[in-house]
């Protein structure tokens, strides 16, 4: 006779413990989050350029987040491949993604961490005059700039491998998909002044920089883009949230009217953050007189 | 321990892999015969819920598997199943594969889920193997792996789906002692009609998407008794003859050469005329 008496809340949680397991012996994750530490000691220990850590983001994006796209996928397949051994089983299909996404707390934490230090070494370590806060960018604004490039990131890389695992799997789909993520950045963080409008419609990546396009002869100047990117922060995790749950309707049993209701309701909640990110804030690039080195 | 088919069919597209049948599974190791084609994954897979069937009902341990999702997982959590193919996910340790399995069986204690899959790993006698990876385990190895994942929680509806296939004699005999120890039910599909002969309460044997003969192994034997020979020469149309170790010529069916001694009827025999009957003869 069988043995196995439980609750589906009780499998979840054993499950999720499972995966953060094999999130965090991820020899990827492993591999990013010391790429990350690496970073980190070398932001204290090296000379400063006057930016502190106010530049640093990037890290926890790439090492965390794109990386967390090919850690997430390869989760996902091997659940359904074991799941597949078993022929079926008693963890549906949405349980077993639901602990995938709570195994996202393992790269957020990581990135969490990152923040911290990275916040520590902004009131240890200011920026200098030329770079930011400066104008509308406060720093709390900055700090929102990085929990957003960093913290949100770190998530959204997993979430888009778990979305892309469910939906369109399939080998080098993980790979193409870092490949355009990885391209839109660059086009996006506003150093070519013909994405400008681009960016109105769709503000991605960095608020503030030495852009490019804004630099006058030899001289580079910093340059706060318009918008809030307090609300920016709430419209990606409103996205990487949406995320989840679009993986969750993947399993057929689970397509119920309320899942159905939070993601209508996600969606229209992203839809506002993005207006609010757009229309509040400054409505035009403002930038830092002072010059910042080349 | 009782699984039931109710009229249950399925079709892909305009082929139909299993008619309409209906089946009572009560208990013991029921073997299930047939050609490649016959319907037996099919059917094997409907029942571990792993497929739904185009008609009727199958209910397992009185919980509808055709029903809702809630009484689907109810039915699941009463049984363990072993596909005829499996694709092993990868970087994982035997252990580590099993007991990711054991979590999806809803094993939530690590310790004693732990001592579970150290259960099943020695009833297969890869206890030596468990921190092995699963890409250096051998073909029979992974194959009793893969045994062991469907003997967690000793399920009381046991479906095995070839699992001989890849197992030298040896381990073959071994799986026998532990199928024949399960308390349950125990449904399996083989090509190997010794095993069916050796181990089964009762023999089903499907052929074309259609039950073609539901009985015990003795009753399978009896309905080709007085129809196996041995002579120097083949049978008239025979359907297979071969000429055996001893020089002498074994047929099946037919009508016997004037030398020819009947002999006993193999399981395997009465399988291969059963095959051959024309449908709507008794059996």
């Amino acid at each position: 006779m069988s043995t196995v008496a439980t609750r589906p809340a009780g499998a979840l949680a054993a499950l999720a413990r499972t995966e953060i397991r094999g999130y965090a012996r991820s020899p990827l994750f492993l591999l990013g989050a010391a790429g990350l530490a690496a970073m980190a000691v070398v932001d204290w220990m090296s000379t400063d350029d006057g930016s502190s850590s106010t530049m640093s983001a990037i890290a926890p994006a790439a090492l965390l987040g794109v990386v967390g796209m090919f850690v997430m996928s390869i989760l996902t397949v091997r659940s359904d491949r074991a799941a597949a051994v078993a022929g079926a089983v008693a963890t549906d299909e949405r349980t077993r993604t639901g602990a995938l996404a709570i195994a996202i707390v393992v790269p957020a934490t990581a990135a969490l961490l990152w923040y911290a230090q990275a916040v520590a070494l902004l009131f240890v370590r200011p920026p200098a005059d030329w770079a930011v806060p400066y104008g509308p960018m406060d720093t709390t604004q900055v700090l929102f700039v990085m929990a957003a490039l960093g913290v949100a990131s770190a998530i959204g890389g997993p979430v888009l491998g778990l979305l892309a695992a469910r939906w369109i799997p399939g080998r080098g789909v993980i790979a193409v998909g870092a490949v355009l993520v990885i391209a839109i950045t660059i086009v996006l963080q506003g150093n070519f002044s013909s994405t400008w409008g681009w960016k109105a419609a769709w503000p991605w990546t960095y608020w503030y920089g030495p852009m490019g396009w804004r630099s006058e002869g030899d001289e580079v100047h910093w340059v706060v883009t318009p918008g809030t990117p307090i609300a920016w922060l709430g419209y990606l995790l409103a996205l990487c949230a949406l995320g989840v749950l679009v993986a969750l309707y993947h399993d057929r049993t689970a397509r119920g009217a309320r899942l159905r209701g939070w993601i209508v309701g996600l969606l229209v909640l992203a839809a506002v953050l993005l207006a609010l990110t757009l229309t509040l804030g400054p409505s035009a690039a403002v930038i830092n007189p002072a010059v910042a080195p080349a | 321990m009782t699984a039931t088919l109710t009229d249950v069919s399925k079709s892909y597209g305009s082929t139909v892999a299993l008619h309409p049948t209906s089946l009572t599974l009560t208990g013991g190791v029921i073997g299930l015969l047939g050609p490649n084609g016959a319907g037996k994954t099919t059917l094997l897979r409907l029942l571990a819920t792993a497929m739904a069937p185009s008609t009727g009902s199958i209910s397992v341990a009185g919980h509808l598997v055709t029903g809702g999702h809630e009484s689907r997982t109810e039915a699941r959590r009463h049984l363990g199943y072993l596909p005829q193919e499996v694709t092993y996910p990868s970087g994982m340790t035997a252990f580590g594969f099993l007991d990711y399995l054991a979590v999806l069986k809803e094993w939530q204690q690590a310790a004693t889920r732990h001592a579970e899959v150290r259960r099943v790993l020695a009833l297969v006698d890869l206890g030596d193997r468990a921190s092995a990876k699963v890409r250096s385990l051998s073909g029979g190895q992974r194959r009793r792996l893969a045994i062991a994942q469907a003997l967690i929680g000793a399920p009381q509806l046991l479906i095995l789906d070839e699992p001989t296939t890849g197992l030298d004699p040896e381990q073959r005999a071994s799986l026998r002692g532990i199928l024949s120890g399960l308390p349950g039910t125990v449904l399996l599909s083989t090509h190997q009609t010794e095993d069916v002969s050796a181990l089964c309460d009762r023999v089903l044997v499907l052929d074309a998407g259609c039950i073609r003969f539901d009985g015990t192994v003795p009753g399978l034997l009896a309905s080709a008794r007085g129809r196996v020979h041995i002579s120097t020469a083949p049978s008239d149309d025979a359907l297979h003859t071969w000429k055996t170790g001893s020089g002498l010529v074994r047929s099946v069916g037919g009508t016997p050469a004037p030398d020819a001694v009947s002999v006993d009827a193999s399981v395997e025999d009465a399988y291969l005329l059963l095959r051959h009957r024309p449908e709507g003869v008794p059996s």
